[in-house]
């Protein structure tokens, strides 16, 4: 008994550490049953060019540097925000370069060239493709979108409802593939 | 397409890298060591300076042991002199304490030094064996002393006390040799007092305590003789050439002393008593340089005190101002490593918790000194620098 008493700050770590493993495997856990709906969702908000498993592991950090997924209370509300706040992070940061290209004459040359359908798309603001994805292809209310996505009941109405007209209408007016 | 398919397409592009891949590469982001390996520098360069407290505590222990080896090796019972009720009189050092001074520093060995000698044999070629003391029998200190060092190589040393060097030569020149040694031929007013061989010169223990007042000083050392030869003190005088040295006898702390003045203006008050032999030294700080000065005025401030008393001196000395300055700090680093044990342990990397404990109950048995508190300070800067500085993600939970 006298001996290990000596020890005890040993054993002390010992036992830490293990108790930082098993949270750190809870997490994986916790992570591994999120991926499928956050992946799913970073694809749709994300830019065409912006790898959404990129984005998800982004996310992902940026979270577990601040806390741990088991304490909180909605974690994948949160990581769909924190995907969500990335997106838009990282579009200001190009609308400032797409300011300066045209001054460069190189707004031609850079332009990407996507196709149609994904580019309609890409006109939506990141939260409006959030919101018609979670409302028409996820199949949450919108009441649940708003406590998702931390937006009042009245914007995600509006956004959702903007945001389907003008998909339709650049739907309609798409031409038919030529068979 | 329909928007709803459209959505649907876009949901699944990409190529998927899978759960645990994302996940592995996220806590790689976030912490460059292999997941759930512990990063084993920080662990260990923090676990050594645990190490290094608890390493300085013993050290600081074995020092404040020398009061209790002396204790240990003392085994003949000796008189007391100073104190009759005193059980450590003789054993240790008589409680001698300066009046109107604080006892700054104490040095002790309990270690008999290995072939060292009392005597002045580290400066001559050839090392005394004998010194023999040749003077009045009846009231030597107020007459002359000559001292004899018989040297390895069959020669001699002189030296005096209470003699002019023209007196000392005349002396000199009537020494004989007789059996092997050197001595003074017939003369009633130069008989042999007594003799320090080398072997008595050796010190079993040895103590020097520093008073300061101020930027007066004095030095109090008290050697524990193994021969209780009284005449030992006087082998330590070692007098320059053209020096010349007077003896006269003097009352200090209750006994009969001796205070010697050189021709160059120093003087000192020697004693034996309990067969420890002292020596008293005054001094004065002047411009950062430690100057000599006249012990005869400050005689009478040493004092025999209380042994508690004593005990509570020695053990405030030491160090830089122990008891002023030292101790409140030591207090205040001990209630921050305690914080930020609390902290590490429910806040931030549990790991960090562990060693501090450890190394505040090391400290905790200590005397706090300049060096443990300084590793108190860099402990708690390393730990908090690790905290500050670590890669997110060590610890989910901060």
């Amino acid at each position: 008994m006298l001996i290990r008493s000596h020890f005890w700050p040993v054993g002390c770590l010992r036992i830490m550490t293990s108790d930082l493993q098993a949270r750190r495997r809870e997490e994986l856990d916790l992570f591994a049953a999120l991926y499928p709906q956050l992946r799913r969702f970073a694809a749709v908000v994300a830019d065409s060019d912006q790898e959404p498993d990129d984005l998800v592991q982004e996310a992902l950090a940026k979270v577990l540097r601040r806390t741990s997924l088991t304490d909180l209370s909605h974690p994948a509300a949160y990581l769909k925000r924190t995907v969500l706040n990335l997106v838009a992070n990282d579009r200001r940061r190009k609308g400032r370069y797409r300011q300066i290209l045209p001054r460069l004459g190189l707004d031609e040359a850079m332009s990407d060239n996507y196709p149609s359908d994904i580019s309609f798309l890409d006109e939506l603001s990141p939260t409006d493709r959030a919101v018609i994805y979670l409302a028409d292809v996820d199949g949450y209310s919108l009441s649940d979108i708003a406590t998702e996505l931390g937006l009042s009941a009245g914007a995600v109405r509006k956004r959702a409802s903007r945001a389907r007209a003008n998909l339709r209408e650049r739907t309609s007016d798409e031409p038919e593939p030529a068979t | 397409m329909s928007p709803n398919q459209l959505l649907e397409d876009r949901a699944e592009r990409g190529q998927q890298r899978g759960a645990a891949n994302v996940w592995a590469a996220a806590i790689k982001e976030i912490d460059p060591t292999p997941v759930g390996r512990p990063n084993p520098w920080g662990r260990a360069s923090f676990w050594l300076v645990g190490l290094a407290v608890a390493v300085v505590g013993i050290i600081g222990l074995r020092q404040f042991d020398g009061f209790d080896s002396v204790d240990e090796t003392a085994t003949t019972s000796v008189e007391v002199a100073q104190q009759d009720d005193d059980p450590n009189a003789g054993i240790e050092p008589a409680p001698i304490l300066v009046e109107g001074m604080s006892l700054r520093s104490v040095y002790s060995t309990s270690v008999e030094p290995d072939g060292v000698s009392v005597t002045s044999s580290d400066v001559v070629i050839d090392a005394p064996t004998k010194t023999t003391f040749f003077g009045n029998p009846t009231d030597p200190f107020s007459s002359p002393i000559l001292a004899i060092e018989n040297l390895d190589g069959g020669g001699f040393r002189p030296w005096a006390l209470n003699l002019n060097g023209a007196s000392l030569d005349g002396l000199v020149d009537n020494l004989i040799r007789a059996d092997g040694e050197w001595t003074i031929g017939d003369d009633p007013e130069m008989v042999q007092l007594g003799s320090v061989t080398d072997e008595a010169g050796q010190f079993p223990t040895w103590w020097q305590f520093d008073f300061e007042s101020g930027d007066k000083t004095i030095t109090l050392q008290a050697e524990k003789d193994a021969g209780g030869e009284a005449w030992l003190w006087i082998t330590r005088l070692a007098p320059a050439e053209g020096e010349t040295m007077d003896a006269k006898t003097i009352e200090v702390v209750g006994t009969e002393g001796v205070l010697v003045t050189s021709s160059t203006g120093a003087d000192f008050v020697t004693w034996e008593s309990d067969g420890f032999n002292y020596v008293a030294r005054a001094g004065e700080v002047v411009s950062d340089t430690h100057e000599g000065r006249l012990v005869a005025d400050k005689i009478d401030s040493l004092v025999v005190v209380n042994r508690a008393d004593w005990q509570a001196a020695i053990e405030g000395a030491g160090g830089f101002t122990t008891s002023s300055i030292a101790v409140p700090i030591g207090l205040v680093l001990m209630v921050l490593w305690i914080l930020s044990s609390i902290w590490f342990l429910y806040k931030g990397p549990r790991w960090l918790a562990a060693p501090l404990p450890v190394a505040g109950l090391v400290f905790l048995a200590l005397t706090p000194d300049v060096i443990s508190l300084l590793l108190l300070i860099g402990g708690l800067i390393a730990a908090w620098g690790y905290f500050a500085l670590r890669k997110d993600g060590d610890d989910p939970s901060d």
